[in-house]
């Protein structure tokens, strides 16, 4: 990917608004639909709670890379943190996973959201590469 | 100040102001903003359903999904209802993706 759209924080939630200020000033500035938007900034947000808070346990000596290229009319966005890397079954949760007993349960939602929102997604050891379609 | 609260018959409706979203970034504030405000509608027995009012929210993220959850079940364990009204596109998505929809009256703009 283009090294030029890449931004680095430490593992510190309040890091989020930095990575969106960059992205207004970036690839927002591509985006002219604002359901687009909305979706890119849904899934780049549980990207990064989850490498921060999963990834890198809030380590605030570890860091968390965005980085993104637009290729044709998708845009892929690469979310890469230091820690452990993400578990398999946590990986393949999807929508279908959510019982009736979990209703009620206050996580465990953000990959399915992502899987659900993105053309594809693409887990790594401890990276995550999001496709969205512009 | 996030929240502006009107009281309308057996409502208390809450609405966002000057915030687009509820995500990780604001959720803390709003939690604070919102805490009295739950807390007052629940002693008020004239009042029997809250209302949030998304016209402002372009999205939420699933730490927002938790906390409308939480709400839920604060508000069911006094008896009370939530209503979300208001919702946009992606919004009721998000909902229907997770389930939320399936208990909580959900209206779209």
């Amino acid at each position: 990917m283009n090294s030029n759209s890449s931004i680095k924080i430490s593992s510190d939630l309040t890091n989020i608004k930095k990575v969106f200020s960059w992205l207004e000033k970036t690839l927002f500035a591509l985006v002219n639909d604002k359901n687009k938007k909305s979706t890119l900034s849904l899934v780049v947000q549980e990207a990064l709670v989850n490498a921060i808070v999963h990834g890198n346990k809030e380590n605030k000596n570890k860091n968390v890379t965005l980085c993104y290229e637009v290729i044709e009319k998708d845009v892929h966005l690469k979310i890469t943190d230091e820690g452990d890397g993400i578990s398999k079954s946590s990986m393949q949760k999807d929508e279908s996973d959510i019982k009736e007993d979990d209703l009620l349960k206050d996580s465990g939602r953000g990959i399915i959201l992502i899987k659900h929102f993105c053309k594809d997604v693409i887990f790594d050891k401890n990276s995550v590469e999001l496709i969205v379609e512009l | 100040m996030l929240l502006e609260i009107k009281n309308e018959d057996n409502q208390s409706i809450v609405s966002f102001l000057d915030c687009d979203r509820i995500d990780t970034t604001n959720l803390k504030l709003i939690k604070e903003q919102l805490a009295p405000v739950v807390s007052e509608f629940n002693e008020n027995s004239n009042k029997q359903e809250q209302v949030l009012d998304f016209d402002n929210i372009d999205f939420i993220d699933s730490s927002g999904l938790a906390m409308i959850i939480n709400l839920y079940k604060n508000l069911s364990e006094h008896d009370k209802s939530l209503k979300i009204i208001n919702v946009n596109e992606i919004v009721s998505n998000i909902f229907t993706v997770t389930k939320l929809n399936t208990f909580v009256s959900v209206s779209n703009r």
